[in-house]
């Protein structure tokens, strides 16, 4: 009984401790670099690539509910815009396929 | 809510056979482990944040209502009843404003709320301590996340996530002390069966995860 009540004070301290630290992610050239903004939004958010090489990419957008809202393939050159107005509020889903690689990111919609 | 849960977690203990020879009220904190997604992290029991308000804030914890009985020689049977409260930092989220310029990186904390069913077959190891195996399953009550903005253009926001499964089948196992003093303390480790996504996305993104948690009960009859 001894024994196992201090491995599970070990366990609990080690876990009491814990703290994550997100790390940045190094960008090498020809990295897609995916981003949504603005970040939170109220009505809309705009879907941008950088620093890619491919014409165009497919985009997939899911509401809070986890419900595809958007699914259409985008010219390259061009940010492309979320309307969420009339949506609902919470974190949505962005997941983007250029060339063979998908990338992912969310954004939120709150209240005015 | 609360009154509601409450309401039926009494229901749930009543139906109990009055037979029951023991019968706990009990409480754990618990650990979520993230699986599928590697940006999200476990949440500490406590956690300190200087510049949040309020600075400290608690990671999950649950209290429900436990019974032994035997099954057959001398395996016996553990069901369990409760409400859980599991909390992780939730995958970073990168703000921008309207020009697309960085406002930073953010984590946050998610919380859900579930009501959780079990049942565990226990084999002695000795006299006192057993382990077990078992299944159940969760009902998502509500999950929610704390969003807040380094920036300050808000202040604070709580939204709420609806795309997990509303039921979630569950595999437990356990470690099971139970002494002379009418106590018990455990260690269990549950595991989600499923995606835990729903709708569409579910057929693009996959999370599931574990939880780890340390209880005690107290026999209440």
């Amino acid at each position: 009984m001894r024994s196992f009540s201090i491995g599970c004070a070990i366990s609990f301290a080690g876990l009491l401790l814990f703290r994550c630290t997100a790390q940045p992610e190094e960008v090498r050239p020809g990295d897609n670099i995916l981003s949504v903004f603005p970040n939170p939004c109220y009505d809309g958010a705009s879907v941008s690539i950088t620093n890619t090489s491919a014409n165009s990419y497919f985009v997939r957008v899911y509401d809070p509910e986890g419900k595809e809202i958007l699914n259409k393939p985008v010219n390259a050159s061009t940010n492309f815009s979320v309307p969420v107005e009339a949506k609902l509020v919470g974190t949505y889903h962005v997941l983007v396929k250029v060339g063979g690689e998908t990338l992912e990111t969310s954004f939120v919609k709150i209240e005015k | 809510m609360i009154k509601n849960i409450a309401c039926l977690l009494v229901i749930v203990a009543s139906a109990f056979p009055t037979s029951a020879q023991e019968l706990y009220a009990s409480a754990n904190s618990n650990f979520y482990i993230p699986l599928g997604e590697s940006a999200m992290q476990t949440f500490p029991v406590i956690h300190h944040d200087k510049d949040a308000t309020p600075k400290f804030s608690a990671g999950g914890f649950g209290f429900g209502v436990t019974q032994f009985r035997p099954l057959f020689k001398k395996v016996f049977l553990e069901l369990n009843a409760g409400l859980l409260k599991y909390k992780f930092w939730n995958t970073p989220m990168d703000f921008r404003d309207s020009n697309n310029q960085p406002l930073g990186v953010m984590n946050f904390a998610t919380v859900n709320y579930s009501l959780t069913f079990s049942g565990i077959a226990h084999y002695p190891l000795t006299e006192r301590m057993s382990v077990g195996v078992g299944a159940g399953f969760q009902i998502a009550v509500i999950s929610r996340s704390k969003i807040r903005d380094k920036s300050e253009i808000f202040s604070r926001a709580w939204v709420n996530n609806n795309h997990y499964k509303a039921v979630m089948p569950v595999i437990p196992i356990e470690i099971l002390y139970r002494d002379e003093k009418k106590m018990y303390y455990s260690v269990n480790y549950t595991q989600a069966v499923l995606n835990q996504l729903r709708g569409d996305l579910a057929k693009y993104k996959s999370q599931n995860f574990g939880l780890l948690s340390v209880a005690v009960g107290r026999r209440i009859n």
